[in-house]
């Protein structure tokens, strides 16, 4: 822990209230900042993750009937059946690893503590009692500009920012950001299954981030609002409004048989193989990679050919 | 029947990872310490007055080594919801009581001044509501206290007024722009305080009106010490300076309505590695200091020049206090260091919190150690040490020093 704190936490820490102190004092500036700029820097990597995520989730989707026919032909042989889709993911050149493999694998290892850094950073910046005080000072830098701003003024326009939003208004506003997100992300389907489950995902996530924003000092759910918009500016770049404004295929369509509606089919049968959501970057604190083995559906070319 | 035949859907391991996720995130994010509150130990005859880690006062009967009673003190009460709240709960004392007329003084996390009479087995209680959480102790100077507060302002109370509630003097509260978390020090009529708006005040203990005011780089969370004419102090701004202390001429001029001057120091020491946050010690004609760097200077008191350094192997929080001719240290590693003022040599004990016995360094203690961060107490009289540690157990310890032995050990968080 002593290792990570030197290299992330400590960091992270004092240019956050380097910048708070250049920013007038107002820590809530300096969150603001810091996550502007930290994402600015993150950028490239969050762009890579992104681009092989769809890049993975559409040659899936090629690969998609091929699979199926595997899973009939060899329906009572597993063991053959994982060897032949080993083979046909060499063929293709993917990654059986999913979101663990390289370049995602990487994206997402350097992206972690960092983020994890930053949240503690924040909490550490926001220190109330003499204990978190005393803990504070054992990561900070000899930097006057880092320890003039101390202790740090809790207030940002209605928000104690060392408390949870009395209002709600924080929270409301961090999952309906998420129900965008993840609304631009979830492939519409016709499987009742799938519907179910992105149904779930579009419900269930928003409140756990609300709820979490609730229970957390706002200086917190400022980041995560403000990381969870510029998540939402780079996925519309890549991916356009998506779920937003794409229809859910139509069953009869979607119902068609012949290996030449691949999509579709992969849609219609979504259940089979994974839930319905193919990118889910919409956590907000930068685990994006890590739900990428979703396979895509129909909307992807729809999404794709406005976002082009 | 169909509905127990339909296959439910597969958990998504999106949803998993997020839950994973939150879970994680939670628990890092309650780091955040809860305002537990450490208090120093007031030794009166032949009771040792100690706050408790559930806002309480405890009288200590040291003849019968038991408990005589107990007062609840602190407020408690959440804001919020999970981590926010415990980051807003207000409960704990910080600072140490102090005794006047059968009475404690005592200021409150919760924000509260208060006295509790104490006439054997009855006691009685009067507040004042300072609005800001209270992390210093108080100070008596003759009929008046004065107590800082989280909301910036100094306080002057009127200990004869019927009702603590009511006892504000007139031209106070006295303004700073920072949080104030020392304790405030009178002298010569005059009131020494630091605040987080980085400035050290003289204030004119009767009229309120400030003397003058000295700047320093950062918050400034430790209390003064004046000696030698000379006002010491440390700052988050990792020095330690010395400040010409207030005149009687300066005073009456401001309180005939002068303006106040400001302040440049005398000499600085610029040396340490962190904070100071701790009062410092004028014994053997030398400054002791402690600072969050793990470090006490010993310091010479005219230009600040060190003499010399004792390194223990944590934060230095508590003051030094000086007994039967040394010097005692106590350290957030959980040892008592007791220093030979002339040579700096020193003998370090750590207490082990399972067996409460003293280990001489560098023997660890079996179980973890227990750092001192509350202030201490010295009774030259018997020559004993006292002291509350607070590992998870929070233990008062009355350490020989001519023995080198724990006398007694009472665990004061277990006291409802």
């Amino acid at each position: 822990m002593g290792v990570l704190n030197l290299i992330f936490l400590q960091p992270i820490l004092n240019f956050l209230l380097v910048l708070t102190n250049v920013l007038f004092g107002n820590f809530g500036l300096g969150v603001i900042a810091l996550t502007i700029i930290v994402r600015l820097i993150m950028l490239p990597l969050t762009w890579m993750q992104l681009r092989s995520g769809k890049k993975q989730a559409e040659t899936m989707a090629i690969l998609k009937p091929k699979m199926d026919l595997l899973k009939k032909k060899y329906a009572k042989n597993p063991q053959k059946m994982q060897q032949e889709t080993m083979k046909l993911y060499k063929e293709a050149g993917i990654s059986p690893m999913g979101c663990l493999s390289s370049p995602m694998l990487l994206s997402t290892v350097i992206q972690i503590p960092i983020y994890f850094a930053i949240y503690r950073a924040v909490l550490q910046a926001l220190a109330a009692t003499p204990q978190d005080f005393l803990g504070l000072s054992q990561n900070l830098y000899s930097w006057s500009m880092a320890n003039q701003g101390l202790p740090i003024a809790g207030q940002f326009l209605w928000l104690n920012l060392a408390q949870g939003d009395q209002f709600f208004v924080l929270p409301i506003l961090v999952g309906l950001i998420q129900w965008v997100s993840i609304k631009m992300t979830v492939q519409p389907s016709t499987d009742p299954q799938q519907q179910s489950m992105n149904s779930m995902m579009q419900i269930m996530m928003p409140i756990m981030m609300a709820f979490l924003t609730m229970t957390m000092p706002s200086g917190l759910g400022i980041y995560w609002l403000l990381s969870q918009i510029i998540t939402i500016i780079i996925q519309y770049f890549i991916y356009g409004w998506g779920g937003l404004v794409a229809k859910a295929p139509a069953p009869e369509a979607a119902a068609r048989p012949d290996g030449k509606t691949a999509n579709v089919k992969a849609s219609a049968k979504g259940g089979e193989t994974g839930s319905g959501t193919r990118q889910l970057k919409g956590d907000g604190i930068g685990f994006g990679g890590l739900f990428n083995r979703f396979k895509p559906k129909q909307g992807d070319k729809d999404k794709k050919g406005k976002a082009d | 029947m169909m509905l127990f035949k339909r296959k439910l859907p597969r958990f998504p391991r999106a949803l998993l990872l997020l839950l994973v996720t939150a879970i994680a995130l939670t628990a890092v994010a309650c780091t955040s310490a809860p305002s537990r509150g450490w208090t120093g130990p007031l030794v009166s005859g032949n009771y040792v007055y100690v706050g408790t880690v559930q806002g309480n006062i405890l009288a200590y009967d040291i003849n019968a080594e038991g408990k005589d009673w107990v007062e609840s003190v602190a407020k408690r009460g959440t804001t919020g919801f999970g981590c926010s709240g415990g980051v807003s709960t207000a409960s704990g004392i910080y600072g140490t009581p102090v005794l006047r007329k059968d009475k404690l003084y005592i200021g409150s996390y919760d924000g509260s001044v208060l006295w509790i009479a104490v006439d054997g087995t009855s006691v009685t209680r009067s507040t004042f509501e300072t609005g800001g959480k209270i992390i210093g102790s108080v100070a008596i100077d003759g009929d008046t206290l004065y107590v800082g507060s989280s909301n910036g302002n100094l306080y002057a109370l009127d200990l004869n007024a019927p009702d603590l509630g009511s006892s504000l003097k007139d031209g106070w509260p006295f303004e700073t722009d920072g949080d104030i978390w020392c304790t405030p020090v009178v002298q010569d009529k005059v009131v020494y305080i630091g605040s987080a708006d980085h400035y050290l005040y003289a204030i004119d203990s009767e009229s309120g009106n400030e003397i003058w005011r000295f700047e320093t780089e950062a918050a400034i969370m430790s209390t003064p010490l004046v000696a030698n004419g000379r006002v010491y102090i440390g700052g988050c701004d990792r020095n330690f300076y010395s400040v010409q202390a207030a005149t009687e001429d300066e005073r009456v001029a401001v309180a005939a309505g002068d303006a106040s001057t400001v302040r440049v120091a005398e000499a600085v020491f610029p040396e340490a590695k962190n904070w100071f946050w701790t009062q410092a010690l004028a014994y053997n004609d030398q400054i002791w200091v402690g600072c969050l760097d793990g470090n006490v200077y010993v310091l010479d008191p005219e230009d600040l020049s060190q003499i010399d350094k004792v390194t223990t192997k944590g934060m230095v929080y508590a003051p030094p206090v000086s007994l039967g001719g040394m010097v005692i240290v106590g350290s957030q590693d959980g040892s008592i260091y007791i220093i030979d003022p002339n040579t700096r040599e020193f003998e370090a004990y750590a207490i082990d919190s399972k067996s409460y016995a003293p280990l001489k360094a560098p023997e660890k203690p079996k179980s973890n150690p227990a750092p001192i961060l509350a202030p201490m107490f010295a009774d030259e009289a018997s020559g004993t040490l006292y002291f509350h540690a607070q590992d998870g157990y929070h233990v008062l310890y009355a350490f020989k020093l001519s023995t080198r032995e724990i006398l007694w050990h009472f665990r004061t968080d277990k006291i409802k």
